[in-house]
């Protein structure tokens, strides 16, 4: 199976070192979509079919927060794999964005071992 | 306090630059070549404790960085198209591991702005920088970072 992935961040180099570490993987990537915001972000996930979004928090004209709970509110039934990377490090937003349903959270600095671990362990997918 | 807000900036940037970029900041040892154009970034953050933090850089550190975070040669040209950007999320990663350490208690929470850039263009504006009370001078790669928390 070929992934689509969703990057949303508002570092274009961000994305980048991102981008680049899952193609360190083995995981068969369709394509990465990329959005700086969270509104760019809704807009792709309307129009496109989004395997996996990793999603930054502090972001301009809509975070990750608001985006996440628009998510959500969307795809009650059906939620897209969500990996936070973010610098926000308080344990009390992270457990509350887990509960919501998030499935991984990688802090940055990161190394890319800890992000390709948090996508492996996201999709369901062993030894990629 | 401020001394140890700004023991606490050195440690951050630090850890951000070993972990993002795989370099060394250090003391300066001998005087460095004052960088004659750049970036200084700064954002500010909200919650038990308020501020600013400023991180100021010439472009030939900046492209290295970037360069290194983005694990291509220095001399790439996306290393200089990125480098601005690059820039201010090395000064976002810094806040990041800074706010946990200014914290009273494990449970305080922080917000953060995003962070803002500025170019410079001559010398003159990082020596008024670098004068300031409270700046912090360090070498990385054989250049020279400045940088500095406020609290508000």
């Amino acid at each position: 199976m070929a992934y689509n992935f969703l990057l949303v961040d508002d570092s274009a180099t961000m994305r980048a070192v991102i981008m680049r570490t899952i193609k360190m993987t083995d995981l068969d990537i369709a394509v990465f979509h990329e959005a700086s915001n969270g509104l760019m972000a809704l807009e792709l996930l309307e129009k496109e079919q989004i395997d996996l979004a990793l999603i930054d928090i502090n972001m301009p004209i809509m975070s990750g927060l608001e985006l996440i709970d628009r998510i959500i509110a969307k795809q009650a039934d059906s939620l897209i794999p969500i990996i936070v990377v973010t610098t926000e490090a308080n344990p009390t937003r992270i457990g509350e964005l887990i509960e919501k349903g998030v499935k991984g959270y990688v802090h940055k600095p990161f190394n890319p071992n800890q992000i390709r671990e948090a996508i492996l362990d996201a999709l369901g997918v062993c030894n990629a | 306090m401020p001394e140890i807000q700004n023991e606490s900036l050195t440690e951050s940037v630090c850890e951000a630059l070993e972990t993002m970029a795989f370099m060394i900041v250090e003391p300066p040892e001998e005087d460095l070549p004052t960088p004659t154009e750049g970036v200084k970034a700064k954002m500010d953050f909200m919650g038990p404790h308020g501020g600013t933090v400023e991180l100021m850089a010439g472009f030939e550190l900046i492209e290295t960085m970037a360069a290194n975070f983005m694990g291509i040669e220095p001399g790439d040209p996306e290393a200089q198209d990125k480098r601005v950007d690059a820039f201010k999320e090395l000064l976002n990663v810094i806040c990041g591991i800074l706010l946990p350490k200014l914290a009273s208690s494990p449970g305080d929470i922080f917000d953060i702005t995003v962070p803002q850039a500025q170019l410079f263009t001559a010398p003159q504006e990082w020596e008024t920088f670098t004068k300031q009370s409270g700046v912090t001078v360090m070498e990385c790669d054989g250049f020279p970072l400045a940088f500095k928390v406020t609290a508000k």
